[in-house]
């Protein structure tokens, strides 16, 4: 499983490579995550535009991912595919649990424009 | 009914095979995309429980599918041979909206999004093993 960390405007943007981010991919993503927040990262987006397939271990990875962050920061996610985004929407975590955007650059400016560092 | 059995090792890495080969057998059937990604989608939950939960992460099991197809509907089990459920309840809980972050939830979800791709789920454990029961009705004009 491939991950690309890159730092844009304060903003550490996530892009997750697979296709699918499922209970095989999970624990890989969530250990790129608890990695980038030891180092003191606190705004995140996640590109989720490659995956095909998210299951309820991607989105707890997510979720969990949140939890570490305890509340000091922010994950957002974008280029979100039909099916993801369907997913997003039956678990009702696009209501206000994760900011989704269209493109990497809208939420790249949207969480820099807060005021949280990191 | 017609019918077909597939079956995997207890390994994480293996359930897109499953997820796959249901998907594609629904993309036959009189259902639409949408319920066919549902039931992949139900299927990868099914069988990730299987793995994670009943077999413990063990990869020495075997979680077996099978899926009855009539005129009416369809009908797919999970199987396997490990610890059983125990909280019943869990295959029936609703999922909240978390107002804050403590109130995530990171378990649950697979079950409702079992329960969110059929028609009705049924759970049955015994000294043959486990099984899921999902049923799909085909609706009129999918």
């Amino acid at each position: 499983m491939e991950f690309e960390n890159t730092l844009q405007n304060g903003v550490t943007v996530v892009v997750f490579k697979g296709l699918r981010m499922d209970a095989a991919a999970a624990p890989l993503f969530k250990s790129n995550m608890v990695d980038l927040i030891h180092q003191g990262a606190k705004r995140f987006v996640l590109d989720l535009e490659a995956v095909d397939f998210m299951d309820s271990s991607g989105l707890a990875s997510l979720m969990s991912s949140m939890k570490t962050l305890g509340g000091s920061g922010e994950i957002a996610v974008c280029c979100l595919g039909e099916k993801v985004r369907k997913l997003f929407a039956i678990t009702r975590l696009d209501r206000g649990v994760f900011r989704i955007f269209g493109s990497t650059a809208e939420a790249v400016t949207a969480l820099s424009s807060t005021s949280t560092q990191g | 009914m017609d019918t077909i059995e597939l079956s995997i090792a207890s390994r994480l890495e293996l359930v897109h095979l499953m997820g796959l080969a249901v998907r594609g057998i629904c993309g036959g059937l009189p259902l639409t995309p949408d319920e066919s990604d549902a039931m992949e989608l139900a299927v990868c939950e099914a069988v990730n429980n299987s793995i994670k939960h009943a077999y413990a992460g063990r990869p020495d099991g075997v979680v077996r599918v099978t899926l009855a197809v009539d005129g009416t509907g369809l009908v797919l089990c999970v199987y396997d041979k490990g610890t059983p459920l125990e909280d019943r309840q869990k295959l029936n809980n609703d999922l909240a909206v978390a107002r804050s972050i403590d109130e995530l939830p990171e378990g649950g979800m697979g079950l409702f999004l079992i329960r969110n791709a059929a028609d009705s789920v049924g759970y049955k454990a015994g000294e043959q093993g486990n099984v899921l029961v999902l049923r799909k009705a085909f609706r009129k004009g999918s």
